[in-house]
């Protein structure tokens, strides 16, 4: 069953304010179960904040949100039992092992004993860290400590994760680990991520919310953003320059309505017949074209459109 | 008992730094032993061992205040202390797991200071586990004090205030003179701050007074850390607010 009762997260016109400057200016959310959701934004754009209201963490100064049909402004502590939350940075006990550091986070949870020694265990397999249970966090490699940040917001089992740039500074390999581990909750748990990474939101969200301003100025799923930002097709030409791609670019305008020059390539939304014009009329136009190609927009493009409709609004 | 998890932490935490620990013991000590020697040489009442040697028991119990503001503060630095915010941990549980795992280290303390005021002659009997027992709370009330540091400031400032607060101790506390005595600035501040009244308490049941007698300022000092403790929930409540 959808709709309210089915939602994870449902916020409305949540404000905050820090002194004179506003984090959240109306912010709406509406997160399903079971899902992986995806807060982009541009730095100071809201979305710490946000995490930090959805969690419990801290009260907006008007607006209603509710958490797993809990209200977290009048709940706050159920809530927080309902959430495991893994910071943007390595949040752990240095001088404790990671099973240390595990059990640690499962006693804050009311978990005792044998309970909270096998969950951690369990966390501890999840993660493939079970053969660095006793090793101190401090002597972990950034990958690994970020792993066992996600195994301390998993180990009380909460229905609800939340991940603040879960992989910032890691390398590609152990970025792509913690992705397989991610994507390895789906279904089981809802989880809303933080982060820059566009790739990030594109290769694990389900749905993608832009909050620019503190407010969401776009929410919708990768596919749907691809199709925003280039109604599924994207030709690109790459050109000797700048200049000739100017040049052919104000040659070519009424031709191709949208044709514009991003430095020394052409681009143009469409699909493979307008690409193939494009190309012939470039050389008729005398351009020795180094480079073509025809794909799918990328979340990207359509991130920066929302950032850029964020900024006028 | 949400928080147990938490205060066994820390108290790992303060057992795997027992240089800290050492410290808090051995300068008090350190500081007793040098007047105790001046004492034989000069004997005037104020380097007296009886009355010196649970004096510097709550000295000692000062440098908790350090101890647990730099605690607190370097969990929040590294996000531990966020991350646990975020669990259903209410800030009166961090007040009570950040500050039991101290009683250990302020009866250590205690007994260090007794352990040197006997090599210097003072009697250690019932009064001396009388002052101790009766003294314990007032360690959770610097514990508590060192809450509200640990929770609103830097570990920068902490260092500041901190070395500013034990001065205060032992000046205000009558280790160095009696601020009744110097009377003006330094008795109204004595009379309004908890040390000296800490530091009589001290004296009186050391030297086999009974409860009643030391009843005035064991009530002051109870009170003052019971403040410092609410006090110290009040500085975390602010600190996850912000």
């Amino acid at each position: 069953m959808e709709g309210k009762l089915g939602a994870a997260v449902e916020a409305r016109g949540l404000e905050k304010s820090f002194g004179s400057r506003r984090a959240l200016r109306g912010l709406d959310l509406s997160i399903p179960r079971g899902g992986v959701f995806g807060i982009l934004g541009p730095n100071g754009a809201g979305k710490t904040t946000t995490v930090r209201i959805l969690a419990a963490l801290a009260r907006p100064d008007s607006g209603s949100v509710e958490v797993l049909g809990r209200d977290a402004r009048k709940e706050a502590r159920a809530v927080r039992a309902l959430v495991g939350l893994s910071p943007q940075e390595n949040a752990v006990a240095g001088r404790l092992s990671a099973m240390e550091n595990l059990l640690l986070v499962a006693g804050a949870y009311g978990l005792r004993g044998r309970d909270a020694k096998v969950r951690a265990e369990a966390c501890l397999r999840a993660l493939g860290l079970e053969d660095r249970a006793r090793d101190r966090a401090s002597a972990l490699s950034g990958g690994l400590t970020r792993r066992l940040s996600i195994a301390m917001a998993l180990v009380a089992d909460p229905p609800l994760l939340f991940l603040d740039e879960p992989s910032l500074g890691l390398d590609p390999e152990a970025r792509a680990e913690l992705w397989r581990v991610i994507a390895s909750t789906k279904g089981e748990k809802t989880v809303i991520l933080t982060t820059h990474y566009l790739e990030e939101a594109e290769a694990l969200a389900d749905r993608v919310a832009v909050v620019v301003d503190g407010k969401v100025v776009l929410e919708d799923s990768p596919a749907g953003m691809r199709r925003r930002a280039g109604g599924g097709g994207r030709v690109r030409l790459e050109l000797s320059g700048e200049e000739e791609a100017a040049r052919l670019a104000a040659a070519l305008a009424g031709a191709f309505p949208g044709l514009r020059a991003s430095g020394a390539r052409l681009e143009l939304e469409g699909g493979e017949a307008a690409g193939l014009a494009l190309l012939d009329r470039a050389r008729a136009a005398g351009a020795v074209p180094r480079g073509f190609s025809v794909g799918e927009a990328s979340i990207g493009e359509a991130y920066l459109a929302a950032i850029g409709k964020g900024g006028e609004a | 008992m949400r928080w147990l998890s938490l205060a066994r932490r820390n108290l790992a935490e303060i057992l795997r730094d027992p240089l800290s620990a050492g410290l808090g013991a051995a300068m008090p000590c350190a500081l007793l032993t040098l007047f105790a020697a001046l004492g034989r040489s000069v004997p005037a009442p104020l380097f007296r061992i009886g009355p010196m040697t649970p004096a510097y028991a709550v000295f000692s119990f000062a440098m908790l205040v350090m101890f647990s503001a730099m605690l607190l503060a370097r969990d929040r630095s590294g996000g531990l202390f966020g991350r646990l915010l975020a669990t259903p941990l209410e800030p009166r549980d961090f007040a009570l797991a950040y500050a039991l795992p101290f009683l250990p280290v302020a009866a250590l303390q205690a007994a260090a200071c007794y352990a040197v005021g006997a090599a210097f002659g003072a009697p250690l009997g019932a009064g001396a586990a009388a002052s101790a027992a009766a003294l314990l709370p007032a360690a959770l009330g610097f514990v508590g004090l060192g809450l509200c540091l640990g929770a609103l400031c830097t570990e920068n400032q902490i260092a500041g205030l901190g070395s500013a607060l034990v001065t205060a101790v032992g000046v205000f506390g009558g280790l160095y003179f009696d601020p009744a005595a110097a009377g003006g600035f330094f008795a109204a501040i004595g009379r309004i701050l908890p040390f000296a009244s800490a530091v009589e308490a001290a004296r009186l049941l050391f030297a086999g007074s009974c409860l009643a007698a030391a009843a005035a300022p064991l009530f002051k000092t109870w009170a003052f850390a019971a403040l410092a403790l609410g006090a110290g929930v009040l500085a975390i409540r602010a600190r996850a607010r912000r």
